[in-house]
């Protein structure tokens, strides 16, 4: 089976450790990673961990995959079918996204991000590569990923000090290419979440195609009255909620650092994936679920950027013709 | 017409917006045909000039006319002028809400279905998990 | 949603605040200044309705939004250019020894910044020229200056800003 973390990684194994650290090739780690989980038949228990505050937190979930479905337990079970996702809910297998839905397409991060490989150490009894992702001269996030099928087995991501926020990682895994498929749900019900073109918001909503930081638009979608808008800067992922009304004196969740947001009052949060931003502006309430970490996140909303769409001249003169036909429409 | 003397100076920026008359610009071209100085000037203008049109549009930070146009005592006048500058005024306030609905964010879904979509095209036990841990933020 | 043809409300805030705030923006350099900067315009625009005449709609509201920046810089000290903005956004200080990234992250953050560092009058005419895109006479108009002037400028800062990126 060719190894899954490319050639270069490959000429790391093969040349053993004296080789010394080299660039990944321009499929991150990440990509191969997810084939690979779907690929893999294995079962384990995750540990996952998160910085909350000044505090530690962690929670462990059990884990299976097999013919495609890979299956985590836990009071709300979560299902990846292929390219679905699934919720145990109410007895009941909820579809959160559909098989259909195109797979958003994530821009480059070589311009922001740097992989760099070596070779691992023995983790579970697998060997591994480290796969390090830098911006600039900090690492990130880092991979540890099993040599022979691929499989990610830790992932830490780090802040500007060097210690870790967050890491999901197995506490126990075996690989097991001979388990028999698991059962996949007879029937499941969709919920109303719909892929939207950008262009149905009719400007009611905010997408613009580009955020600061290197964060691109890749998809928008509407379920009931929130819509949600997702961006993806290479590795990390963010998507900014956007929901008409009010918040109600007690509608933020207990526990929120409070923080300003371009001038507006909000509520930081972290979770075990990353931060949570909410705040009011207007008459729309903004809720930003973001991956990286929160300096990172701020910088990527605080300054939203230009798309290179018509020039601002050929829009400028399109929006003063409206205008003057208005206005001469009147007389 | 002016610049057009000795060097071109001035009038190859007028060249290169088409803002020269005809014959003003036939002698702008003679000249530039036999001067490697100005030839070089009309170079480096145009380039600066393609620079600046090549800058893309700006958004301004999430929610600012949000803010803008929702401050009460904005509201009337900020309504009023874009209202009138759109010739629709009488519809437009007309139209102006009353105070918006209470909501609150259901943050446990935002989160799972965020951290779903990300598992799509990411990596999905590492992402999954994530979404799998109940959500609960202690102060 | 409308579906009269009327836009909404937040449609036409969006429509033309896109437009207006690029040119704010492309004017201040910087995001505070560019929203103070169309805050100040839509008022004036309200108070302006008067004076406006059909068919001179572009050189109108160009020479509000440049005016509004002139008058602006001409009320107060201007920013030193190479200090670091202030922050209040900012909740939590960096970090000790955080990255600075620095601001200039693309070629459009460059050219902006070697735009801001023109002089008000060359930058205005460069903008409106380039970026709103208006003929001299109408960027005359704006700026209640002649054609010439207009040229001179327009020259001077192009000039200026391929030297400034070198």
């Amino acid at each position: 089976m060719k190894a899954l973390v490319g050639a270069a990684a490959l000429a790391v194994i093969v040349g053993g450790a004296a080789a010394g650290p080299v660039a990944a090739d321009s499929e991150t780690a990440l990509d191969q990673a997810r084939r690979s989980a779907q690929a893999s038949s294995f079962s384990g228990v995750v540990d996952v961990v998160w910085r909350d505050g000044k505090v530690m937190r962690e929670r462990q979930l059990t884990v299976k995959a097999a013919g495609g479905v890979l299956l985590f337990g836990g009071p709300t079970p979560l299902m990846a079918l292929d390219q679905a996702r699934l919720v145990h809910e109410d007895a009941a297998w909820d579809v959160l996204w559909p098989a259909a839905f195109a797979r958003l397409s994530r821009p480059d991060s070589g311009t922001k991000y740097e992989q760099r490989v070596s070779v691992g150490p023995k983790m579970l009894g697998y060997d591994t590569i480290i796969v390090d992702i830098r911006r600039g001269e900090r690492v990130r996030e880092r991979l540890y990923v099993e040599q022979f099928f691929g499989l990610l087995l830790r992932r830490e991501q780090f802040d500007d000090r060097g210690r870790i926020q967050r890491s999901v990682g197995f506490r126990e895994l075996r690989i097991d290419a001979a388990a028999p498929p698991l059962p996949r749900p007879v029937s499941t019900a969709t919920r109303a979440l719909r892929s939207v073109a950008v262009d149905e918001l009719h400007g009611a909503y905010s997408a613009p195609v580009v955020l600061g930081d290197g964060y691109r638009r890749t998809g928008a979608f509407r379920q009931g009255d929130v819509v949600q808008v997702v961006y993806s800067d290479g590795i990390y992922d963010l998507s900014v909620f956007e929901q008409r009304g009010r918040l109600g004196s007690k509608a933020a969740p207990r526990g929120g650092r409070p923080v300003r947001i371009a001038g507006a009052k909000g509520w930081h949060y972290t979770w075990p994936g990353g931060q949570l931003i909410l705040w009011q502006a207007g008459r729309t309430v903004y809720t930003v679920v973001a991956d990286a970490p929160y300096d990172d996140v701020v910088g990527a909303i605080r300054t939203v950027k230009g798309s290179s769409g018509p020039s601002v001249a050929y829009r400028f003169r399109q929006a003063c013709r409206s205008l003057v036909a208005t206005f001469t429409d009147d007389r | 017409m002016g610049g057009a003397g000795p060097h071109a100076a001035e009038a190859l920026s007028a060249l290169l917006d088409a803002q020269l008359a005809a014959a003003d610009e036939q002698v702008v071209r003679a000249h530039l045909a036999g001067c490697p100085a100005c030839a070089a000037e009309l170079r480096q203008v145009e380039m600066a000039r393609s620079w600046v049109r090549g800058l893309p549009p700006v958004d301004p930070p999430f929610g600012f006319y949000e803010r803008l146009l929702d401050t009460p005592r904005r509201r009337r006048w900020a309504a009023a002028s874009l209202a009138a500058a759109a010739a629709a005024s009488v519809a437009f306030m007309g139209v102006l809400p009353a105070r918006e609905a209470p909501v609150k964010p259901a943050v446990a879904t935002l989160i799972r279905t965020h951290a779903v979509t990300a598992s799509v095209d990411g990596d999905p036990v590492s992402q999954l998990a994530t979404a799998g841990v109940p959500v609960s933020f202690r102060p | 949603m409308a579906d009269d043809g009327i836009p909404t409300w937040e449609e036409v805030a969006r429509t033309y605040g896109r437009f207006l705030y690029t040119v704010a923006y492309r004017l201040t350099g910087n995001d505070d200044d560019a929203q103070d900067l169309v805050q100040d315009v839509l008022l004036r625009v309200r108070r302006g309705l008067e004076t406006y005449r059909p068919g001179s709609l572009e050189g109108w509201l160009s020479r509000i939004t440049t005016n509004a920046f002139l008058d602006d810089v001409r009320r107060r000290r201007r920013r030193p250019l190479d200090a670091l903005p202030d922050d209040p956004d900012r909740a939590v200080p960096p970090a000790i020894g955080a990255d600075e990234t620095s601001a200039a992250e693309s070629i459009s953050d460059e050219v902006q910044a070697a735009l801001t560092h023109l002089p008000d009058e060359y930058r205005a005419a460069v903008v409106l020229c380039d970026v709103v895109g208006l003929s001299y006479e109408e960027i005359g108009e704006a700026l209640g200056i002649p054609v010439g002037t207009v040229r001179s400028r327009i020259h001077r800062g192009r000039r200026q800003l391929r030297e400034g990126l070198a």
